[in-house]
């Protein structure tokens, strides 16, 4: 597996946590099914060892852990006592990274609020094409429904529902938030705010692919539409998730990005975009509900 | 009190060292911090080592240690149930069978990155350094350094895709 592909991202955020219950689902499902993926993750773990490894061969100050297991492991014989040479010898070999352990941050999470995030108000004043303002939905919007194609909402009574265009089939649907009611404006660090959206299409044995894409602007973004890489290449920062689901894929498929966002950024734009991965079959509704925007800061 | 059979012992630490990494990097693979690797190993050796079959050979033995690895990753998830979210124990079994299979592959990857680390700017090698340092707190490295945990853990995965890069050409070029 190529370490451009984005699944490489997920094995990442995998390992720090961060991933949701479907990403979870979608990883279990690679490692069961496709042996170039297995190869990857194993991999990934390899480098993440052997680092582990070159770090504690380095020149180091002494900073005894773990010493609850060791009194037992005293009792032993030789032979013991070489094994816990060889597991625990690295415990007591550690560096001090001196800045570091004056201080314990927590991650404060705090959900930033969307106009009608679950899209449940069939009254919303969806625009067609890019929003022209911020708090508004707009995008390839058809409208606001119960029940299609036998499946409901992912969340609450209603989702959105998309009207495909382009060869790709593709559908988006975006929304600019004001990053300046938002957050302090004397800040100077990052912030990171992490957005996650369900998606669906009425015809689950295509090869779909979701993304949720952030993009954070240091002017006021919302006066005119602009093609997506030129709204890429505006931005001071920007991230994306992909997620391909299986053909066949049952049901709804959440799609996580975060983004950090940089002290100057004034909006940011949620793009969530659904599409076929292959271009060549008739144009199918798609489907998005229960958007989630989250705040994360390090607090002290 | 019965006095050690060394050669016993010998044998035994013979066939754990040369096994050791690819245990490590199993149990790695499912537990993903290095404390939690290093808790779940203590425990492995002790079973190895009480249970240890004198017949088996090398790879019975490596085989059989890998089934009891697995089995002390499953006991560890389940006693700490910390993980909302657990894999299915046909995954722990598929994953072991990976590590087993390309365990030399692994290892001369882990050979490789050797000189992939050596190729690093000074400050991506310094980064890398200090964030696997033993009890080093990414989310306190982050917080001194000015950034965002999720920012830091993102610098260290594009290092560690640059070394997997590195690892992979280094391999290429002695024709692996």
């Amino acid at each position: 597996m190529n370490t451009n592909d984005p699944r490489f991202d997920l094995i990442q955020r995998f390992r720090d946590g961060s991933v949701t219950e479907e990403e979870h689902a979608q990883v279990e499902s690679w490692l069961r099914e496709d042996a170039e993926f297995r190869d990857a993750w194993v991999g990934y773990a390899n480098i993440d060892y052997a680092l582990s490894l070159g770090v504690k061969k380095s020149p180091v100050q002494s900073l005894p852990r773990h010493q609850k297991t060791v009194s037992q492991w005293l009792t032993w014989q030789p032979v013991a006592a070489s094994i816990v040479g060889i597991l625990l010898g690295t415990f007591f070999t550690s560096i001090v990274f001196a800045s570091v352990s004056a201080r314990v941050p927590k991650l404060s999470r705090k959900p930033i609020a969307l106009d009608d995030p679950g899209f449940e108000n069939p009254a919303q004043n969806y625009q067609q094409g890019f929003p022209n303002g911020v708090g508004v939905w707009g995008g390839e919007i058809d409208r606001v429904t119960e029940e299609e194609a036998g499946f409901t909402a992912k969340e609450g009574q209603a989702m959105l529902q998309l009207t495909s265009r382009g060869k790709e089939g593709g559908a988006r649907v975006c929304y600019i938030v004001d990053l300046t009611t938002l957050l302090p404006e004397s800040r100077d660090r990052s912030v990171e705010i992490q957005v996650s959206a369900a998606f669906h299409t009425e015809d689950e044995a295509r090869h779909n692919r979701y993304s949720v894409n952030l993009l954070a602007y240091d002017y006021e973004v919302e006066e005119a539409e602009l093609l997506f890489p030129d709204l890429v290449e505006d931005a001071v920062a920007s991230a994306r998730q992909r997620v391909d689901p299986k053909p066949h894929h049952s049901g709804w498929q959440r799609v996580v990005t975060k983004l950090e966002v940089p002290p100057s950024a004034r909006r940011m734009i949620i793009w969530l975009a659904a599409r076929e991965k292959i271009s060549t079959q008739p144009k199918v509704h798609r489907y998005v509900d229960d958007v989630k925007a989250t705040l994360i800061t390090s607090q002290f | 009190m019965l006095e050690p059979d060394h050669k016993l012992h010998d044998q035994f630490l013979r066939l754990f060292m040369v096994h050791e990494p690819s245990l490590r990097v199993y149990v790695r693979s499912l537990l993903f911090t290095g404390e939690d690797e290093s808790d779940v190993m203590q425990d492995v050796a002790v079973v190895l080592w009480r249970k240890f079959d004198p017949t088996l050979d090398s790879e019975a033995f490596c085989r059989w240690a890998f089934g009891v690895a697995r089995m002390e990753v499953l006991t560890f998830r389940r006693d700490r149930a910390r993980d909302r979210l657990q894999f299915s124990e046909d995954i722990y079994q598929l994953l072991s069978e990976t590590v087993y299979e390309q365990s030399n592959h692994l290892e001369a990857e882990r050979r490789a990155l050797e000189s992939c680390v050596k190729k690093l700017p000074e400050e991506r090698k310094q980064l890398i350094q200090a964030a696997y340092a033993p009890g080093v707190q990414i989310d306190q490295m982050a917080a001194e350094m000015g950034k965002t945990a999720m920012a830091l853990y993102k610098s260290l995965h594009r290092i560690r895709l640059t070394l997997i890069d590195c690892t992979r050409q280094v391999l290429a070029a002695e024709g692996r």
